[in-house]
């Protein structure tokens, strides 16, 4: 379900000068995607309904702070992300783990072959439905916020890489490089569970 | 015939880490030709490489499919809009011109 960003009603010019009709129309064609990606975000239905509207309040009251190196919509989207990590800090229950359990997640090579052995996973024969969620969303919860939201940015959002650095202020090669890291990370995380042979 | 073998070794062949290096491109689908085809002679070969692969992907699907926009229509009642719209006109600043009366 990818939200590509769309700004056809989106009349920057007549929002800047202040028409709040234009804002509003804003509003109302942004409001879905928006509420997508922070609910991607915080996985809490109630709080991004909230965020939703706190987004749009702040980038009202900051108007004049869009410096125009974005599109507007990206702008909004930025001032989304930042209130649903900021959420996330609040909220969040358990620690993040740091760089160095990251680290121990990732695959061991020795003389370029990997150290370990791998099972065939069966995800759909060792779990059911709502059980794999829940998995997954442990999982999800486990990792770092910068690990986290490249993959709500690129796997769930299915936004390209370029956007997804240019959302995050980071390269595209650090965008690869945590979304391969983190995707190895939930791999090791869910391996115990779908791991097809377990003897 | 040292400098040979290596270059022969560095088209044909690569390592299991050279392999896990590339898994990201390979699935974003942005892999040159001749790497792709490096990559996947590897992985017909090598089950361990394979194995991984799976689980890989198998990651990409299970976060999809525990999307939590998964439970949310497409497009979100129009219930959503109107509630910010709501919120926002019971916040906007009132207009300074209008301090004074």
């Amino acid at each position: 379900m990818p939200n590509a960003p769309s700004s056809s009603r989106v009349d920057t010019e007549a929002i800047l000068n202040g028409d709040r009709a234009a804002f509003e129309a804003m509003v109302e064609s942004e409001t879905p995607r928006l509420f997508h990606i922070i609910l991607r975000y915080v996985n809490d239905d109630e709080a991004a309904r909230s965020l939703v509207q706190e987004t749009f309040l702040q980038a009202y009251k900051n108007l004049d702070s869009f410096r125009g190196d974005s599109q507007l919509t990206s702008w909004v989207t930025g001032i989304g992300i930042n209130l649903a990590r900021s959420w996330l800090r609040k909220n969040k229950r358990q620690q993040p783990m740091d760089e160095e359990t990251m680290e121990r997640l990732q695959p061991d090579f020795r003389f370029g072959r990997y150290t370990g052995s791998f099972e065939p996973w069966d995800p759909e024969q060792t779990a059911e439905r709502a059980e794999r969620k829940e998995l997954v969303h442990k999982a999800l919860d486990e990792l770092s916020d910068s690990y986290r939201e490249v993959i709500v940015l690129r796997d769930l959002e299915e936004r390209s890489t370029k956007e997804t650095a240019e959302l995050l202020g980071i390269s595209r090669g650090a965008v690869r490089v945590r979304l391969h890291r983190a995707r190895q990370a939930l791999r090791s995380l869910l391996d115990p569970h779908f791991a097809s042979d377990f003897s | 015939m040292a400098n040979f073998l290596t270059e022969w070794r560095r088209r044909w062949m690569l390592t299991c880490q050279e392999v896990n290096g590339f898994l990201e491109a390979y699935v974003d689908g942005r892999l040159d030709t001749t790497t792709k085809a490096q990559f996947e002679r590897h992985i017909n070969g090598c089950e361990t490489c394979r194995t991984y692969l799976q689980q890989y992907r198998a990651t990409i699907d299970l976060v999809k499919e525990a999307d939590p926009a998964n439970d949310h229509p497409p497009e979100p009642s129009d219930a959503l809009v109107d509630e910010t719209l709501s919120f926002l006109r019971d916040h906007y600043e009132p207009p300074t011109n209008n301090a004074s009366s």
